[in-house]
């Protein structure tokens, strides 16, 4: 007996989850099939436990410079299991939530691996729920198959950690990311491959508990193609740090000697041989769409040249009611990115106007400064036709970065020199991650440098430097010395 | 680069409505290709190009009230270019998945870059990012979610919010405004902002700055998917918009009265029976009509001022009359009313007359009428034979002074001499311009007609 809804989701993420709920809500009869765990990813591998991790790591730093603020901590000592513990509490606490929230909107869960079986003459899908055995990752499948019906269905299966033939996650002497934020005993060295965010929010923890780090990266500098100033300051830091960066070098195998005994061997652009020992390596390569298991060619949906499902600005894919949202699409691979197609795509069901329309997604890494931006770069902002300027702030000029004993990093306005409109925003130092939604905000109300620079902010708190560096784009910030003769802006003769 | 502007098509045209591009930006068009329909008065008519090229932009769109000389589009002149690449959809963000150990779609590195230079139109491929192009329109998200929901494109619609470079921010108020009008242009004396730029963001709106009805764009979060829409909101578009125009303003403009009369016409049904049978010969079927526009022309020789129009002058206002007898006859089309007319209604047979009302019926009914085909009109009939009801009070075709309705024929008791007897009777109806036309001046006109429809003798010695 198989039962008909008027959405199925599969994938049960921040992009899935958020979907349903929405859909529930909108008053469709909806059903969510998930093969591992509730929250997917971002909740259960991804952004909460290393947050909580990476927080921990602050009060850790916090706490060894001590005496600088005149704390002195005389049997100071970190128990990683029960870190370890504490992390895994709070990712139980979330996912418990949405199984709750899901449950609570009337979305019935099906717990099993998601296959299509076929579009019937009417368009109504067909969906095998694969739950006698268990899924990917070790999933427990809910012990039988089901089938579903759906007249809609939304694949939000997400992506998984990225690997290369020679180089395999073995949970041993090389790690993934899901693998790294269960370790309870602390490494005396370990090497991260690959440069990007993952690599060096994980990497950068480890370094708080005193393990050694270096990092191995393919491309000529870290963090991909993030802004290059607020990486300047990331990099300086890991240095300080005695991280070792080695670029434009390429890992060739990775050899275990027994536990606790790795050895990464690389080669540099000049063919140089390296080999650096450690305990284990921490693989960071990206992620690639997880579209195996749906058993697309059953239906014919359509995947692009990078395997990643084929859609519309309507999340529409090529086939009429099946629709795909988050990394199984490709482009920022962000939690807050699937979320929001996850609302999209609900309201297309009800309206056939609606499509993706964001100004800003903004994005933030929890690195040691943490970086953060919204919108245009320059080059981009150049490249889309606005005559970018910029206005800059450092956290230096900021009494509150001072007085949290943190002030190292800036702000960085990017303005439309003729409009004056806010482009974007890029940002590095103490909580930027939360002060680039100030920025987010602006930027999809349309509003201008001269806006946020007369948007009254509190003192003292970080947020002012965003207020000074709008100031700024103009030369008219009060607590930076304006080198450059301030430029008329719009409102100038109410000066 | 050359402009593409409108020319002039036809004799005192001077806009029309663009109902639709034949072509779009990039494509090569030849000398005289037709490149948009532009509907006129109540005629469709295709605009050909003076000279070919690449079409590089188009200025106006689809809806729009375009006038003579308004530059429609931007053509690249000569030899026909492939058509040049056009912005692309927006890039997946770059990747470098050849390399082992970067990190192909690292999230937020991703980010930044995503920015595609053009916006995606509707349903565009869609590969995850942001976008915010130069021409952005400077909207809150909830106007551009209200706007998309509508189908709006917002670069359509005038802002009046605080100023943002040359461009005013849309407002929740200009969007509902927008709506309210069809796809109206600034209503005069709305509120803005613009006059009194730059940047006087908290200067108080003008006392009328609320729009005076809110429609019920669908915006808010929950769509309420399952319940069905209350009520659908279509703009007014084509000639649905010209027929609200024109009888808004006759009805406005005239005041109007109606006279009714009714009048056997036994003899007519006869008459026209025996005149099926020789049209028959031709190949042309008659209706009553023909004789019906014979009996009006008789009646607007013997009253000119029923064939005059009102026109304002500087000094006042002069009465027209007018020397030709044209009889516009009221045709309804799918899309809405339609009057093409009979020229010189005088001096054509009634069987030219017969011919000409069904051929031009036809056309207008597969809305190929030609603008001079429906222009020109001194007096308008409108039948409503074959629909029914006792009589109805028309609208002046403006700036006619007069309209007649004919209705169905049917056989009623008629006593005449004390007897009773059956004969076939039909009302007629009349709506006159009391400015020019009196109600005495009416009633004779009336009479006039029926004295020509009941004794078709009278009608046949009238006939040139």
């Amino acid at each position: 007996m198989s039962q008909k809804f008027d959405v199925v989701v599969i994938g049960a993420g921040p992009g899935g989850y958020v979907a349903a709920i929405r859909a529930a809500q909108n008053g469709f009869k909806t059903a969510i099939i998930e093969g591992h765990k509730m929250g997917g990813e971002c909740l259960n591998y991804g952004c909460i436990p290393s947050k909580a991790l990476i927080s921990t790591g602050h009060i850790i730093d916090r706490v060894q410079e001590g005496e600088k603020y005149g704390l002195i901590f005389e049997k100071f000592r970190v128990d990683l299991p029960k870190l370890i513990d504490w992390k895994a509490n709070i990712v139980k606490t979330l996912t418990g939530g949405i199984g709750q929230l899901l449950k609570a909107n009337g979305v019935t869960a099906f717990q099993g691996t998601g296959e299509f079986e076929s579009v019937e003459a009417d368009g109504t899908k067909k969906i095998k729920v694969i739950g006698a055995v268990d899924s990917y990752d070790g999933g427990k499948g809910s012990g039988k198959d089901d089938v579903v019906l759906a007249d809609k269905v939304i694949i939000a299966t997400g992506s998984f950690s990225a690997e290369f033939p020679n180089l395999k996650i073995d949970g041993k002497s090389v790690l993934g990311s899901k693998e790294a934020l269960d370790v309870t005993k602390t490494p005396k060295k370990i090497v991260v491959i690959g440069g990007g965010v993952i690599g060096l929010e994980l990497g950068s923890f480890f370094t708080k508990l005193g393990t050694e780090l270096e990092v191995v990266e393919f491309a000529s500098g870290l963090l991909g193609d993030t802004d290059k100033e607020c990486v300047d300051v990331v990099q300086r830091r890991l240095k300080k740090k005695g991280v070792k960066l080695h670029f434009e070098t390429k890992v060739t195998k990775v050899e275990s000697k027994g536990e606790g005994k790795t050895i990464v061997h690389a080669e540099d652009k000049a063919g140089k041989a390296i080999a650096i020992d450690c305990d284990w390596a921490l693989l960071t390569v990206g992620r690639r769409p997880r579209t195996a298991s749906l058993k697309l060619d059953k239906v014919g949906v359509e995947l692009n040249d990078r395997g990643f499902i084929k859609v519309n600005s309507r999340l529409e894919t090529n086939v009429p009611g099946i629709h795909a949202i988050g990394d199984v699409i490709g482009g920022a691979m962000l939690a807050h990115k699937a979320s929001k197609e996850g609302l999209v795509c609900v309201e297309t069901f009800s309206n056939p106007n609606v499509s993706m329309d964001i100004k800003a997604l903004p994005w933030a890494i929890f690195v040691d400064p943490e970086i953060a931006g919204v919108g245009h770069t320059e080059e981009s902002a150049r490249a889309a036709g606005w005559d970018p300027v910029i206005g800059k702030c450092p956290f230096a000029a900021n009494g509150r970065a001072l007085t949290t004993g943190e002030s190292a990093g800036f702000v960085k306005l990017i303005a439309d020199k003729k409009t004056d409109r806010l482009l974007g925003a890029h940002m590095v130092g103490p909580e930027v991650s939360n002060l680039v939604q100030e920025v987010a905000m602006a930027i999809e109300m349309g509003a201008t440098a001269e806006d946020v620079a007369r948007t009254v902010h509190a003192h003292p708190t970080l947020p002012e430097t965003i207020m000074e560096a709008a100031e700024s784009v103009h030369g008219m910030a009060v607590h930076i010395y304006e080198k450059k003769k301030p430029t008329k802006g719009p409102a100038a003769e109410l000066r | 680069m050359a402009d593409f502007k409108l020319p002039d098509i036809g004799e005192g045209v001077v806009e029309g409505e663009l109902i639709q591009w034949l072509v779009k930006a990039g494509d090569v068009v030849e000398a005289d290709q037709p490149v948009i329909e532009v509907m006129t008065d109540k005629a469709t008519v295709e605009v050909p190009i003076p000279v070919g090229g690449t079409i590089k932009a188009l200025k106006a769109e689809e809806g729009d009230m375009i006038k003579v000389g308004q530059v429609l589009a931007e053509v690249e002149a000569g030899a026909a270019q492939a058509a040049a690449p056009k912005a692309e959809a927006p890039k997946a963000p770059a990747a470098t998945t050849a390399a082992p150990t970067s990190a192909p779609t690292s999230a937020p590195t991703s980010a930044p870059t995503s920015a595609p230079v053009a916006p995606a139109p509707q349903a565009a491929a869609y590969s995850g990012g942001a976008s915010l192009p130069a021409h952005d329109v400077p909207a809150a998200p909830i106007v551009r979610a209200m706007a998309q929901k509508s189908g709006v494109d917002l670069s359509q619609v005038p802002g009046t919010g605080p100023k943002v470079g040359s461009r005013n921010r849309v407002l929740e108020e200009d969007l509902l405004r927008y709506l309210n009008n069809g796809a109206g242009a600034v209503q005069a004396g709305a509120p803005s902002f613009a006059s009194s730029a730059p940047s006087s963001s908290f200067a108080a709106p003008q006392a009328a700055s609320k729009p005076a009805t809110k429609p019920v764009p669908d915006y808010f979060y929950r769509d309420l998917a399952a319940a069905p829409a209350a009520e659908e909101r279509v703009p007014m578009r084509g000639l649905r918009r010209v027929i609200a125009q024109a009888m808004s303003k006759s009805k406005f403009t005239a005041p109007h009265y109606a006279y009714v009369d009714e009048f056997e016409c036994s003899e007519l049904v006869s008459l026209r029976e025996e005149a099926k049978k020789v049209g028959a010969q031709y190949g042309v079927s008659i209706s009553y009509l023909p004789f019906i526009v014979k009996a009006v022309v008789g009646a607007l020789k013997e009253f000119p001022v029923v064939n005059a129009q009102l026109e304002e002058t500087e000094k006042g206002s002069d009465l027209v009359y007018k020397k030709e007898y044209n009889i516009g006859i009221a045709v309804a089309t799918p899309d809405g009313l339609v009057v093409p007319v009979i020229k010189n209604a005088d001096r054509k047979s009634l069987l030219q007359i017969a011919q000409e009302i069904s051929e031009l019926s036809g056309k207008v009914r597969a809305g190929k009428a030609t603008s001079e085909e429906l222009r020109g009109s001194t007096f308008t009939i409108t039948s409503m034979g074959n629909i029914g009801g006792l009589f109805a009070t028309p609208i002046i075709n403006y700036p006619e002074v007069g309209i007649m309705g004919v209705y169905k024929i049917q056989e009623k008791p008629l006593a005449k001499d004390g007897e009773l007897y059956v004969g076939k009777t039909m009302h007629i109806s009349f709506s006159f311009d009391h400015r020019v036309v009196d109600g005495a001046v009416g009633g004779y006109f009336s009479n006039a007609i029926i004295e020509r429809l009941q004794n078709p003798a009278r009608l046949l010695m009238e006939l040139v």
